[in-house]
């Protein structure tokens, strides 16, 4: 009887005693949350992630510098967090985007590199590492055409969210609105084949439909006529509305 | 709020035969003091070449203003401006050295802060 009544308790008991401990531990237990104390403050927390985070680069498939700038980083994962690594980080992920696109054919307009430290968790001293990093470049391949700077100087700032990649080859989006043409998107790309640089861009929107494709050289001194030459060639399309009317035009030039 | 870097390059070109780079770099100690260095850089030419290149720690006051800069990340017309004024006077082999880093520090001095609202008096 005294076995069965004990057996009772223990059967009678335990639910509560369990859900009573699993309680206690849901009241413990911080979930990461913002790190908000100051950076050293976290000298030796365990890294779980690094990660460099580009608001754009999803759009571009290949060869992200992604992978080459992550080997340089000082902070890896699980090992022990420190200030003065998560510094000298920034500092090399913008002295390398400014090195990587100094040397390419693109011009930088903007390079930018922070850091940011994430789901900090004071007891399990563990924390993820962020590096934001974003480049605006334009393509330099080819001198602009009047048409082009025309074109640029009427575009709002946030069309120049072109990438780089490692490849030579450049192809980014175009967004934008203006009051004539509405909201539009495109699309720009540039690249080298052989000793010809190409250069393109297409925009389309409701109610218009733009582009222009760049194709250039250079050759080699002729005789005593001249040292070097360059040259390019320009096809340019428009069809826009203007007014009641709507303007209409194709149009192919070259220069020399 | 919690210090944390930030580098910024931004470039400017008043034509194709000179460029303006400046750099802002934001670092923090281990007490979360921020300190705010410029690096301005006046390249002419063709092919480009450097001419000048000033390193400049940014002053406290003028901290707001650089954040706000590499915040917005890019350069508004009173910072391009500016760049071309520093430009100019970096140049000048009669101005002296304090004189030139106190013009690339207007580049970021310049930028337009949206004031706090003011208290409203009881």
């Amino acid at each position: 009887m005294e076995a069965e009544r004990r057996g009772m308790r223990i059967r009678k008991h335990p639910p509560s005693w369990i859900a009573t401990a699993f309680l206690a531990a849901c009241s413990t237990y911080a979930s990461p949350g913002p790190c908000t104390n100051k950076s050293a403050a976290y000298d030796g927390f365990k890294i779980l992630q690094v990660d460099l985070k580009n608001p754009i680069g999803f759009i571009t498939p290949w060869g992200t510098l992604s992978n080459s700038l992550k080997k340089g980083l000082k902070l890896k994962v699980n090992s022990p967090f420190s200030l003065e690594s998560f510094e000298q980080d920034s500092g090399f992920l913008s002295a390398t985007l400014k090195a990587n696109f100094a040397s390419s054919q693109q011009t930088v307009k903007l390079s930018y590199a922070g850091g940011e430290i994430l789901d900090c968790d004071p007891e399990a001293h563990t924390l993820r590492v962020v590096y934001p990093i974003f480049t605006s470049v334009v393509p330099s391949l080819i001198a602009p055409s009047i048409e082009e700077q025309t074109s640029e100087s009427e575009h709002p700032g946030t069309t120049g969210a072109t990438r780089v990649s490692e490849r030579k080859l450049l192809v980014a989006p175009l967004a934008g609105y203006n009051q004539t043409r509405g909201t539009w998107g495109g699309l720009t790309f540039s690249d080298t084949i052989a000793k010809l640089r190409l250069h393109g861009e297409s925009e389309a929107s409701a109610n218009s439909l733009t582009g222009h494709f760049d194709i250039g050289g250079s050759s080699r001194a002729v005789w005593r006529l001249w040292d070097h030459a360059d040259w390019a060639g320009t096809f340019e399309y428009l069809s826009t509305p203007a007014g009641a009317a709507r303007f209409k035009e194709g149009k192919i030039s070259t220069r020399l | 709020m919690p210090c944390r870097p930030i580098h910024v390059n931004l470039e400017v070109d008043p034509g194709a035969t000179q460029k303006i780079l400046i750099s802002l770099d934001k670092t923090c100690d281990a007490n979360d003091e921020a300190t705010w260095k410029m690096s301005f850089e006046l390249q002419e030419g063709n092919p480009l070449a450097t001419v000048v290149k000033l390193d400049v720690e940014i002053d406290p006051e003028n901290h707001p203003q650089a954040e706000a800069t590499a915040a917005n990340s890019g350069l508004d017309d009173n910072h391009q401006g500016q760049a071309k004024i520093a430009a100019a006077i970096a140049k000048d082999p009669t101005v002296g050295d304090d004189d030139k880093k106190d013009a690339a520090q207007q580049v970021i001095a310049v930028k337009q802060i949206p004031a706090a609202a003011a208290p409203v008096n009881s």
